[in-house]
């Protein structure tokens, strides 16, 4: 038999998808990411806004780092936005996607206030704090049970009815926000006078409280959904229904228990926000972190302190663009951009992580 | 899959096209059908291209040999059963699907400790709903019934596992393994390790909230040990192994547990011949210990081999059992293709 060319024509570029990354690598294409980032984005400051990259980069750290309140400002926003990470992790770890946690939120913040506004000053401070964690927790944990009964009773989409329960509870707070404010412009803050129901202060720092329970959620969740049976639950019920039924979980109880759950610390998230934050309510409060956690627990793949890097980091990439825009007094757009694309590089790079490039004629014979 | 009928009209239309001038490749892992069919064989062995010989030369072990990189025997044994008690008695099970068609109507026959009995039929006849159903995985229709006799054939022992779940049937203490169809998408998590994939049906064991890994990384450990699966490590996910370390991993953890009756479906589809005696020889062992086998395949000769006895499924029903040590490849595809007249009345 004669020898047959079996050569084909080769693509400039390939991809080939990488059997398993070092930890070096996954550092070194990180760090490439960021370096291209801040290189791109030299170029787009220079000649687009003219202005000095050095000098706009150091702005941007600014947002986070230039005094301790802002440091501290900053800490309070991804306390927030963390907390409802965590929340979201056990529900997006079964692949459930609960897109209502701006919605479990707020209902959590109104049983606060609703408690604030309505026992504030006539019980004990010790009854009114345990009421207001208790009717928050509650309320969350309903708004989580709601879709979550229907998901396993009649399969219905878990997507849309958690979508469409935050506009429910947006309108249940409007209402209330209504009722509280009487004849007056505004809400402002429930209880200015008694001030019962605020968080107390520890160490001089305001949203001390936040951050320990923050803290300690991410540990929590962390080993609940890596060591316990409940957490090993959500993993196959996540996977695959059949391989759960084959294992003899009962798959309705897991996604209801786990949804709860999931509700149940966006309501908490709520009395933390109204108690130790905002010490009032609006439909606003939740403030689109429901939805912004959504990306985080996604790009965390549920890792609770992988979650704790990337709320610091889109966190820090806001206030930075926040300040480069009132500093440069530039257009909003622009220092969106400017943190933008950053943010672009850092999530492209996961695709390196996962895949390589391969250019023609340069690959070495693999064996 | 083809009855052998239908092999032989496939291979007279293919032995035509030949005569007719015609160049003709056929894939196949069925020696029997090489050496029947082709003029000569190339034989590929992981991705490799490993040899062309004439098939006047050929045998199957030397095929074999070629295909493996060492001899393997070719034997598949059949021991007589030893001890043999009534351990499933299935009576007028009947499936009615989520379209309202009866997959399976009215299946009775018993499973004996000790004994292989293989069940025949092509593909997509009721054998991934009789086993779903045994296992309390598949809604039935009522009146049917499956009784577990736990070590004789006493009936106060009996108990029915019709409207239990597999969790109700694991805590009455039975041991019923399964070796399901879908490998990855109902017997393992692909996305788990062997380790978490060991504890799949035991992670609710012990009182702690949290779940014992130190067990499962034993016995995965064992089991990669003694079943040579191929793995980077037990950590590794079982979705990047290959499918016959996968099947290995899933018959291996099913085997652990220690079964009183074991049930596979298509256990050895997609395996290399080396490995698919590996099971075939596992499965001979459980069955010397005294557990009651349901085999599903697909390939005539092993089920002729492998069984004791054999039930062939035809549109859902009950078209016969038969001895696996006096049948042969007609009979089944002859069961398999015609409903007999008295079908499920032909019982041994």
């Amino acid at each position: 038999m004669s020898q047959i060319n079996t050569a084909v024509h080769e693509p400039l570029l390939r991809v080939v998808k990488r059997s398993e990354s070092t930890m070096k690598q996954k550092v070194l294409v990180r760090a490439a990411a960021i370096l291209l980032a801040l290189i791109v984005d030299a170029l787009f400051i220079f000649f687009i806004t003219g202005l000095n990259p050095i000098a706009v980069y150091t702005t941007m750290f600014q947002g986070t780092f230039s005094t301790a309140m802002r440091f501290s400002w900053a800490l309070r926003d991804l306390a927030s936005l963390l907390l409802i990470g965590v929340a979201l992790a056990p529900a997006f770890k079964m692949r459930f996607w609960n897109t209502g946690a701006e919605g479990q939120v707020l209902v959590g913040a109104l049983a606060t206030a609703a408690v604030m506004v309505y026992y504030g000053g006539k019980v004990p401070n010790w009854l009114l704090y345990s009421a207001m964690l208790i009717a928050s927790i509650l309320a969350g944990a309903l708004w989580g049970f709601i879709p979550a009964w229907f998901k396993a009773h009649f399969n219905t989409n878990e997507t849309l009815f958690t979508l469409m329960m935050n506009y429910v509870a947006i309108q249940i707070v409007a209402c209330f926000v209504n009722i509280w404010r009487g004849q007056a412009s505004g809400l402002g803050k429930l209880n200015m006078k008694s001030k019962a129901g605020w968080f107390p202060q520890f160490f001089g720092q305001r949203y001390n409280i936040n951050l320990l329970v923050v803290v300690l959620l991410v540990v929590l969740m962390y080993c609940y959904l890596r060591y316990s049976k409940q957490g090993y639950e959500i993993a196959v019920v996540g996977e695959s229904e059949n391989t759960a039924r084959y294992a003899g979980i009962n798959v309705g109880k897991v996604i209801i228990r786990t949804m709860i759950i999931s509700g149940a610390l966006c309501g908490l998230t709520g009395f933390l926000i109204v108690g130790g934050r905002d010490q009032t309510i609006s439909t606003g409060t939740a403030g689109g972190n429901g939805f912004t956690a959504i990306i985080v627990a996604w790009l965390s793949k549920f890792n609770t302190f992988t979650m704790a890097l990337i709320s610091f980091l889109l966190i820090f990439l806001d206030k930075g663009a926040m300040e480069i825009a009132s500093a440069y007094a530039l257009n909003d757009f622009a220092s969106d951009i400017i943190a933008g694309i950053i943010l672009f590089f850092i999530l492209g790079s996961e695709f390196f992580i996962n895949y390589k490039l391969i250019v023609r004629g340069i690959h070495k014979e693999v064996r | 899959m083809l009855t052998p009928q239908e092999t032989d009209r496939l291979f007279a239309v293919l032995k035509n096209m030949r005569a007719d001038g015609k160049s003709i490749i056929i894939i196949t892992h069925k020696l029997h059908e090489v050496l029947s069919i082709s003029d000569r064989v190339s034989i590929l062995r992981k991705g490799e291209y490993a040899g062309t010989v004439d098939t006047d030369m050929a045998t199957e072990s030397s095929l074999t040999e070629l295909m493996v990189g060492k001899k393997v025997e070719l034997n598949i044994e059949c021991p007589e059963p030893v001890n043999r008690h009534l351990r499933l008695n299935v009576h007028n099970l009947s499936v009615t699907n989520a379209e309202g068609v009866r997959v399976l109507d009215s299946i009775s026959f018993e499973a004996f400790s000790g004994e292989i009995l293989g069940i025949a039929g092509i593909s997509g006849n009721g054998q991934k709903e009789l086993l779903e159903a045994i296992a309390g995985l598949q809604h039935v229709d009522a009146g049917s019934s499956v009784v577990y006799y736990p070590d004789d054939d006493r009936d106060s022992t009996a108990e029915q596992l019709i409207g239990k779940t597999p969790k109700d049937i694991r805590d009455m203490g039975v041991h019923l393994s399964f070796v399901p169809e879908d490998r990855l998408g109902m017997g393992l998590v692909g996305s788990m390790s062997m380790v978490d994939n060991m504890m799949l049906k035991s992670y609710t064991s012990g009182h702690s909230p949290f779940a014992d890994r130190k067990a499962p990384r034993h016995l995965a450990e064992e089991i990669k040990d003694s079943l040579g699966v191929v793995t980077p490590s037990i950590n590794t996910p079982v979705s990047r192994l290959s499918g016959g370390n996968v099947q290995k991993v899933l018959v291996g953890r099913e085997i652990a547990d220690a079964p009183s009756v074991l049930m596979t479906a298509y256990a050895v589809r997609g395996l290399d011949i080396h490995t698919s005696y590996t099971i075939y020889h596992l499965l001979n062992e459980q069955k010397q210990k005294g557990v009651a086998i349901i085999y599903v395949g697909e390939d005539l000769d092993v089920l002729v081999d492998l069984c004791d006895r054999i039930l062939v499924l035809c549109d859902g029903k009950n078209n016969g059992i038969v001895e696996g040590r006096k049948t042969s490849k007609e009979e089944l595809g002859l069961l398999m293709t015609s409903l007999q007249e008295n079908h499920g009345g032909t019982d041994r």
